[in-house]
């Protein structure tokens, strides 16, 4: 094999053996959705009044979501 | 705080229509979330997960998602919050390929079906989760089931175990609860921990109620202030169906804060004639049940007036005492604790009575904490008022050299 191409696969090979989730690097356990993929559809009852919805019903808009306790 | 400081920071953005707010709430109380909402005058839509269904591992996360539903950015944290939204409202992503499903209700008859025909402890914990949450006139009893199913079928079920320990406490909280129902939730909460320890929403659902030793923070001491500050506003805060007290107001503590009041035990020589639940019945929870050499539990105690005597509290006299018996070396941070009287004759009313009880190092196995409640009670059949002592034996268990407690120790 031509020396440069060693040099890129060995290149590949570390930087595929650093690469990590953001739940990785950040120590935390890892979590069920990433960046890139959509958000789960889960339907959930809105606490104002009990009807399901869910991250589908924001289509269209951009979305800060916070996943969070009042504690 | 961190959701707060979102909402403060990206509130121009917000009215402008440039951003919506969303929240996911992971409580075992969803309605104390209401009340939070209202206090930090935050009007955007929460959806309600109380049994983690998302799976998420701690909270909070913030998560950016785009028009098409697509996660952009994880873990944007508060302190640049104004700049982080300003940036995510500049970027523009391209469409990804096919529709984006609408939100559907899980189909509850049909998945209970395919527990049925699939026989499996996935399909058992779907239709738990499905009739939980959508599960129409009697949601804990069915869930209950199912997810006890579905640990028959594999009982290294985390998700099943924690989800079980909610439903259970769910029907502690409605007029559907029956005895012990508090303390098979903690009992499930804890063995989903054992499953998983880094599941920090397992985790928390157990300090939530649990002994001020392993508390990070109070949980719910800003309830008080929240009201307060509300109310000031010229508005009713929101009401909650379950009233935080004891352990879930109670400040962490991180020495074992025994009394050192020396106490007198009200009936050291047992003369009080006993009520054996006849007039006041009464339930236990320890939290947790089992515990490391050395660590400590929270016990709490309800004493419910029964319904079928007509009984009620006296409360021209003393107010109800507890008194607890530890064995040698067990400290307890009250032995005596009293309670206030309300201001009417007479009452019906639940009363609850919590104390913590520290295990001493060299402690393993099953241990009983006997303790007793004095009171003055009446009952309308008779129409008699008395002084009773209800003795009261409080199971704990100790964690010997490692071993697996079987799912049907309860």
């Amino acid at each position: 094999m031509k020396l440069y191409l060693k040099i890129l696969f060995a290149w590949a090979a570390i930087l595929a053996g650093v690469s990590v989730t953001h739940a990785q690097r950040s120590g935390m356990a890892p979590l069920p959705f990433q960046v890139g993929e959509p958000f789960p559809a889960i339907a959930l009852p809105a606490l104002e009044d009990g009807r399901p919805r869910s991250i589908a019903d924001f289509r269209g808009q951009k979305v800060i979501l916070h996943i969070f306790a009042s504690w | 705080m961190h959701v707060p400081g979102w909402h403060e920071a990206t509130k121009e953005l917000q009215r402008q229509g440039q951003l919506q707010m969303l929240g996911i709430i992971e409580e075992q109380h969803p309605d104390r979330a209401q009340l939070f909402m209202q206090w930090k005058q935050m009007g955007w839509p929460v959806l309600v997960d109380s049994y983690n269904l998302l799976e998420a591992p701690y909270v909070p996360i913030t998560v950016a998602i785009d028009e098409h539903g697509i996660v952009r950015h994880i873990g944007m944290p508060m302190q640049d919050a104004r700049r982080l939204a300003e940036q995510f409202l500049k970027e523009s992503y391209e469409r990804p390929v096919g529709d984006a499903p609408p939100t559907r209700l899980p189909e509850v008859e049909k998945l209970k079906v395919a527990a049925e025909q699939q026989k499996t402890g996935a399909a058992w914990r779907a239709y738990g989760d499905a009739v939980a949450v959508w599960g129409g006139r009697e949601p804990f009893a069915n869930a209950i089931a199912a997810y006890e199913q579905a640990l028959k079928l594999n009982p290294h079920d985390e998700l099943a175990e924690f989800r079980l320990g909610v439903a259970y406490r769910m029907r502690y909280d409605s007029d559907r609860r029956r005895a012990q129902d508090f303390q098979h939730a903690v009992t499930h909460w804890s063995r989903a921990l054992e499953m998983n320890p880094n599941q920090y929403i397992f985790r928390r659902r157990i300090q939530q109620y649990g002994p001020r030793l392993s508390k990070p923070y109070p949980f719910y001491d800003w309830v008080a202030e929240a009201r307060r500050e509300i109310r000031a506003r010229g508005l009713e805060p929101a009401t909650v169906t379950v009233e935080p007290m004891g352990a879930e107001i109670a400040q962490p503590e991180r020495s074992f804060p025994q009394s050192d009041v020396v106490e007198r035990e009200p009936d050291p020589q047992e003369k009080i004639l006993r009520d054996g639940g006849q007039f006041i019945r009464t339930e236990t929870t320890v939290v947790p049940p089992v515990i490391d050499p050395g660590g400590a539990a929270r016990v709490h105690i309800v004493f419910r007036p029964n319904w079928e005597t007509k009984a009620h509290w006296n409360n021209e006299v003393n107010g109800l005492v507890l008194w607890v018996n530890p064995p040698e070396g067990w400290p307890v941070d009250h032995r005596a604790q009293t309670l206030a009287n309300p201001p009417q004759s007479t009452s019906q009313e639940i009363r609850r009575v919590e104390f913590e009880v520290r295990a001493p190092p060299n402690a393993a196995g099953r241990v009983t904490i006997p303790a007793y409640a004095l009171y003055y009670v009446c009952e309308d059949v008779n129409g008699i008022c008395m002084y009773r002592r209800q003795d009261l034996r409080i199971p704990l268990e100790v964690r010997g050299p490692a071993r697996n407690i079987s799912p049907q120790e309860k």
